[in-house]
């Protein structure tokens, strides 16, 4: 079987992400940075933060998304599916008929996701055309917030990949962004 | 989940890391597929909150 240089939820990721950056701002966050960054553990989701948009400004992202192949598993009503994101609920896009890889789409909801937003950056090493919250950023998520094993391992894979790369101060910035806007 | 040291030192010196990583992703994405078409629709639903149950139907052709 020849191997592309591009996995499944690679690919799935840049079209998805080709069809959002003509329509705002994203970035794609969580495990799938770790994952791209070399990491060999499995996950069914691809976490992605948009801007928050107007009802008419979305509704034509989800027509777009539609017309590139890309199915919403909450609704195919596109003011149903805007009901979810205003709401603060996650929607999920699937392409064709595979329920794997899901694009796991939110608004972003507060100083910390724009912020998260206006730090975005590609990242070479990952091999993945598109946006990702930076390094910084994901490393104080697991860290400050999430905390699980799995989550902590995660943090420590960064911390060695990129440890010429990691903006310490960076680090503790977000970390207490995360301490005023998630865990006060 | 285990902290695989010995992945990680060959990830940060072997450029070809990603050609294994790419079997062992594509590998695991469909094996997954495999195993939620076995799923029934309800099932489905409760995993994922999916309300579109007629485009699943229709997409995946799920039983149930």
């Amino acid at each position: 079987m020849l191997v592309s240089d591009k996995n499944i939820l690679a690919e799935f990721c840049e079209n998805f992400c080709k069809v959002i950056e003509k329509h705002c701002t994203y970035a794609v966050v969580s495990g799938f940075f770790i994952i791209s960054s070399g990491r060999s553990r499995g996950t069914e989701d691809i976490d992605l933060i948009i801007e928050r948009l107007s009802r008419d400004k979305f509704i034509k992202l989800h027509d777009s998304l539609i017309n590139a192949g890309f199915n919403c598993l909450q609704s195919s009503d596109a003011n149903e599916v805007y009901d979810y994101l205003i709401n603060n609920s996650s929607i999920r896009y699937i392409s064709g008929s595979d329920l794997i890889p899901q694009m796991e789409v939110k608004f972003a909801r507060d100083k910390l996701d724009e912020y998260q937003l206006s730090k975005r950056r590609k990242e070479p090493f990952t091999g993945v055309d598109v946006y990702f919250s930076s390094i910084e950023c994901n490393i104080a998520f697991k860290e400050e917030l999430l905390k699980s094993s799995k989550d902590l391992s995660d943090a420590k894979f960064l911390r060695t990949v990129y440890k010429e790369k990691i903006n310490e101060p960076e680090v503790d910035k977000i970390k207490g962004l995360i301490r005023s806007f998630r865990l006060k | 989940m285990k902290y695989d040291v010995e992945w990680v030192n060959y990830v940060m010196n072997n450029p070809d890391w990603r050609e294994i990583h790419n079997k062992f992703i594509n590998a695991q994405v469909i094996n997954a597929n495999k195993k939620l078409k076995e799923l029934s629709a309800d099932k489905l639903i409760e995993l994922f909150n999916i309300k579109n149950k007629a485009i699943l139907k229709f997409k995946a052709g799920i039983k149930g």
